[in-house]
């Protein structure tokens, strides 16, 4: 009888050491990475979970203005700045471009737009390594960006290193890649803005017919003259607004 | 008058100062340039108050103004964009150029094949764009126009491809891709007269038109010349290529009609033109599939109405005649060949698409009319307007069965099956017909009797029946009708009879020879004498006429019928044969009973059988007698008379193979020794043995009928109780 409680004493004693190991893990998350029971997300992953949604929200302003963050000259339409691609304050004369590389133009626009956040994001990894008992150092370099079928790919050829005990990794290059289809919307509106310098107009059903995937609207606002145009990928819903003033001289 | 001149005068004043005020108007609305304005926006006209630097009182164009415009070449990407301020260009890392575009290297434009896209751009953009698409590209400079090159991303699409020199303008019909590939590769130049190399060249594809088309300008004009293309008649122009498909009411229709300008599709220019079909003559559209193809015309086509001369296409007529019956290209169906079962000599082997017959096998069994030896199945085939023809496998292996689908006839040769039926274990008449190739031949069979002959299983003990599961007798009518009978094929196969090896199958595969004794039970040992020596003696048949001296059915006790294995010892010879009537013949009165045979022991005396009739289930053979062995009772009503069950093994036997005596393919009546049925007749005495002294204790047997006295089965050639020249032997 005295050896069966003495058992039980043990078993109870036991059970409570449990609880205990148990409640400072959840107290104390650090211990848990020390512990080896928690591992840091992947720095590949965290970046891109930090910086996607950024980029996807910085895309959309930029697609809404015609490429530009900050429109230096521009209409206002349905109280959105839209960046005119090409103009000409003078009737009968083809317009004047204003940003002659579109694609690029809108390159430098998104990495301009992102840098903050990049280095927000990196500064961020670091701290959570650190903060996971890992030594991590972060050595920073250059982003490009670049459009490209389908889709947007940000590269940050930041050096990330992070340790721990014996081990060492190291990242060099992060990749950001966000879905989306300007780059074939800004062949499109180039093209129109090509129309637009030779003809002082565009053939808004040619590209319907030659690319089924997406819709070219053309909206006549009061300014006489301007045309914005609205660019609709069909599938994904992807827009490109933009403005031109031309006059026609046909 | 003078009145009048001044205020002519004065009116033109007016709008002369009206027009300058006008043009100043428009050039003066913005006479200032400023390089940056103050929200940021580059080379616009604004009032120096909302200008950051570079004020000019001038206009942007003046030369030396750093907002003049050029052309902004991007060095990377390749693009090249007109009307672009200097400033501008070179803040957006562009070179600026002030030549003209055309005569800037780097800007001139072509056509980009881009994978199956087209896109008219600089070589550089086109490499760049390759580059950035992971795509292959070729860059065409000889295709210096927009549409042109939009028009090669239409792959697939035909049009006219034109190929340009400063001396001539030629065409070609091509698909978009082939237009816009490489000279090497389409070989486009070849088409040009005067062409030398290195020389300008230009391509431009026209998707949807024709090369004869009036607006192309091309050297092609339509001509009267035909050429099949894909089935159809089409016209050719004066180059070669296509035109449309030929109608040849629409020949003359102007050369700017839609006719010969644009591609269009065969439906819309006329109805399809069926096999047989008049509208042959002026329409090209042909349907295969209604028997209908492009050829040169042949005696059975429809002559042309085309006035032209040398008209050599049209809609040729692809059907088939076989045996007054039309067929439309591509049917099939089995031929008439000897000896088969055929859709008009016979009733063919017709089935649906799951492959049951349509035809009852009652009426495909028939081995003295199909199946002969030699004859072979063959399937024909209407191939455009020809009739091809596919043979079966030799010796019925394959048999020719015909079904319909979508209205189509079809044939096949399909696998006969037949071993199956004589392999089938166990065979019931419902086993048997399950099985497609086989047929249940009602008659005499082992399973009955068991594994001994038949007759014999009375002499067996009560322990050898339970041991070989025997019924002993007392099988019900169904069973009787399930397994009273022989499994044989449907479509009896062939074997090479002629060799030693296939006599030898025919002999050790099939069970021809049956022994067979017949009752004569005579109502008296006298009676019985009489009979033998009316028919043996007086050469008297058996019939029913009312002929005075055919009296020997008289001497019949009721049941002079054939029955296998089973009879008293009789005197030599045999000869209740009669001449050969069918059973269904005999009406009342006839002189073979019609009653089953029932067969019973008397218990103490094995060696003494006794007969009784069956009336319904009743059986009187033991009714009376309280002796009978009831375990050594059979009713076995196989056959009721001799000619119904030479019939069956004559059938059996032919239906088996090549090895029953069988008129061939070619209505040759087979000799002795390739084909023959022997059958021997076995005279016992109710132990089995001979009733002859010599033959005392043994049993024997010797041949009643071999050879061509089975050629009719209905109408055996008897020639004595024993075949002259052969004897009795022991088994």
């Amino acid at each position: 009888m005295e050896k069966k409680r003495g058992q039980l004493t043990i078993f109870i004693i036991v059970a409570i050491l449990v609880v205990a190991i148990v409640a400072l893990l959840f107290a104390f998350p650090k211990l848990r990475t020390s512990v080896g029971f928690e591992k840091p997300e992947s720095p590949e992953n965290f970046i891109q979970t930090c910086l996607e949604d950024t980029i996807k929200e910085n895309v959309e302003t930029l697609s809404k203005q015609g490429g530009s963050l900050e429109p230096s000259l521009s209409i206002l339409y349905q109280d959105e700045k839209i960046q005119y691609l090409c103009y000409t304050p003078q009737k009968y004369q083809a317009c004047v471009v204003k940003i002659p590389f579109l694609e690029k133009h809108i390159e430098d626009e998104i990495k301009k737009s992102i840098e903050d956040d990049v280095n927000f994001c990196f500064n961020s990894l670091k701290q959570t390594y650190d903060d996971k008992g890992y030594t991590a150092n972060l050595k920073k370099g250059e982003i490009i960006v670049e459009l490209l079928p389908q889709r947007i790919v940000t590269t940050i050829n930041n050096e990330f290193t992070f340790s721990k005990a014996d081990e060492t990794q190291r990242r060099e290059t992060f990749r950001v890649i966000v879905d989306n289809n300007l780059y074939e919307l800004i062949g499109i509106a180039q093209s129109i803005m090509s129309d637009e310098i030779f003809f002082g107009d565009s053939f808004e059903q040619a590209y319907m017919e030659f690319d089924t995937n997406v819709k070219v609207e053309k909206k006549r606002p009061v300014t006489e003259g301007t045309t914005i145009y609205i660019l609709t990928d069909r599938n994904t819903q992807d827009k490109f607004k933009f403005a031109i003033q031309s006059w026609s001289f046909r | 008058m003078i009145l009048k001149n001044k205020l002519i005068i004065f009116l033109t004043i007016i709008l002369l100062v009206a027009t300058l005020n006008f043009i100043s108007s428009q050039s003066i609305e913005y006479p200032q340039c400023c390089a940056l304005a103050n929200n940021g926006a580059q080379c616009v006209s604004v009032p120096a108050s909302e200008c950051a630097g570079n004020f000019a009182p001038s206009s942007c164009d003046n030369p030396g103004n750093p907002c003049q415009k050029g052309v902004c070449v991007s060095i990377e990407s390749g693009e090249c964009r007109e009307n672009t301020p200097q400033l501008v260009c070179e803040n957006s890392g562009g070179l600026f150029k002030t030549d003209a575009i055309h005569k800037i290297p780097e800007c001139q434009l072509g056509c980009c094949m881009l994978g199956q896209d087209a896109i008219f751009s600089t070589e550089i953009s086109c490499k760049e764009a390759a580059s950035k698409e992971g795509l292959s590209f070729s860059f065409r400079e000889d295709i210096t126009n927009s549409n042109s090159c939009l028009g090669l991303s239409f792959t697939d699409q035909e049009g006219a491809c034109v190929v340009k020199t400063q001396f001539e303008t030629k065409c070609k019909r091509t698909t978009g891709k082939e237009c816009g590939a490489k000279d090497s590769e389409s070989g486009l130049t070849s088409l040009l007269d005067k062409y030398v190399s290195g020389t300008s060249v230009t391509t431009e594809f026209f998707q949807g038109k024709l090369c004869a088309a009036d607006e192309l300008k091309t050297d092609c004009v339509k001509s009267q010349k035909t050429t099949c293309y894909k089935d159809d008649v089409y016209y050719l122009d004066t180059c070669g290529n296509r035109a449309n498909v030929f109608n040849s009411a629409k020949y003359n229709d102007p050369l700017n009609s839609d006719y010969w300008t644009s591609i269009q599709k065969p439906s819309d220019i006329c109805a399809e033109v069926s096999g047989g079909s008049a509208s042959a003559k002026t329409c090209g559209n042909c349907d295969y599939s209604s028997s209908t193809k492009c050829r040169s015309p042949q005696s059975e086509d429809p002559s042309p109405q085309n006035q032209m001369a040398n008209f050599k296409n049209i809609c040729g007529d692809l059907r088939c005649k076989y045996k007054s019956k039309t067929y439309q290209n591509t049917e099939s169906w089995c031929a008439q060949t000897p000896g088969t079962q055929w859709e008009v000599g016979g009733p063919g082997i017709k089935v649906n698409l799951t492959g049951n017959y349509l035809i009852s096998k009652d009426n495909l069994f028939d081995p003295e009319k199909y199946n002969l030896p030699g004859s072979r199945y063959v399937v024909q085939e209407c191939s455009e307007g020809e009739i091809l023809e596919v043979p079966c496998k030799d010796k019925r292996e394959q048999v020719c069965k015909q079904y319909e689908q979508q209205g189509r006839t079809k044939a096949a040769c399909e696998v006969n099956n037949a071993l199956s039926c004589t392999a089938l274990k166990d065979p019931t008449k419902d086993k048997c017909n399950k099985i497609d190739d086989c047929y249940w031949l009602s008659g005499n069979s082992k399973i009955i009797g068991g594994d001994e002959d038949e007759g014999s299983i009375w002499s067996l003990t009560k322990e050898d029946i339970e041991k070989q599961g025997l019924n002993a007798g007392k099988f019900s009518d169904e069973e009787r009708e399930q397994k009273q009978g022989s499994c044989v094929p449907l479509f009896s196969p062939g074997n090479d009879f002629w060799t030693e090896d296939g006599q030898a199958e025919c002999m050790a595969a099939r069970d021809f020879p049956r022994r067979v004794i017949y009752e004569i039970l005579a109502i008296s040992p006298k009676g019985r004498d009489e009979f033998l020596s009316d028919s043996e003696v007086s050469g008297e048949h058996w019939s029913y006429d009312s002929n005075d001296k055919e009296t020997r059915q008289t001497r019949c006790a009721g049941n002079c019928f054939a029955i296998p294995n089973y009879g008293k010892g009789i005197q030599e010879g045999i000869a209740t044969l009669w001449d050969g009537k069918k059973w269904s013949d005999w009406t009342a009165g006839m002189p073979i009973s019609d009653r089953k045979g029932q067969y019973c022991h008397k218990k103490d005396k094995p060696d003494r059988p006794k007969s009784g009739q069956v009336i319904g289930n009743q059986v009187d053979c033991a009714a009376d007698d309280e002796d009978v062995d009831e375990g050594k009772r059979y009713n076995r009503p196989e056959f009721y008379t001799h000619s119904s069950w030479l019939k069956f093994i004559g059938i059996r036997a032919r239906a088996s193979g090549d090895c029953g005596i069988t008129t061939n393919f070619l209505g040759e009546s087979p000799s002795y020794d390739s084909e023959k049925i022997t059958t021997m007749i076995q005279k016992v005495k109710q132990d089995q043995s001979s009733t002859k002294e010599k033959w005392k204790g043994e049993v024997v047997e010797g041949i009643l009928y071999k050879g061509e006295d089975l050629a009719d089965l209905n109408n055996p050639k008897f020639n004595g109780a024993i075949y002259p020249g052969t004897e009795e032997s022991v088994i």
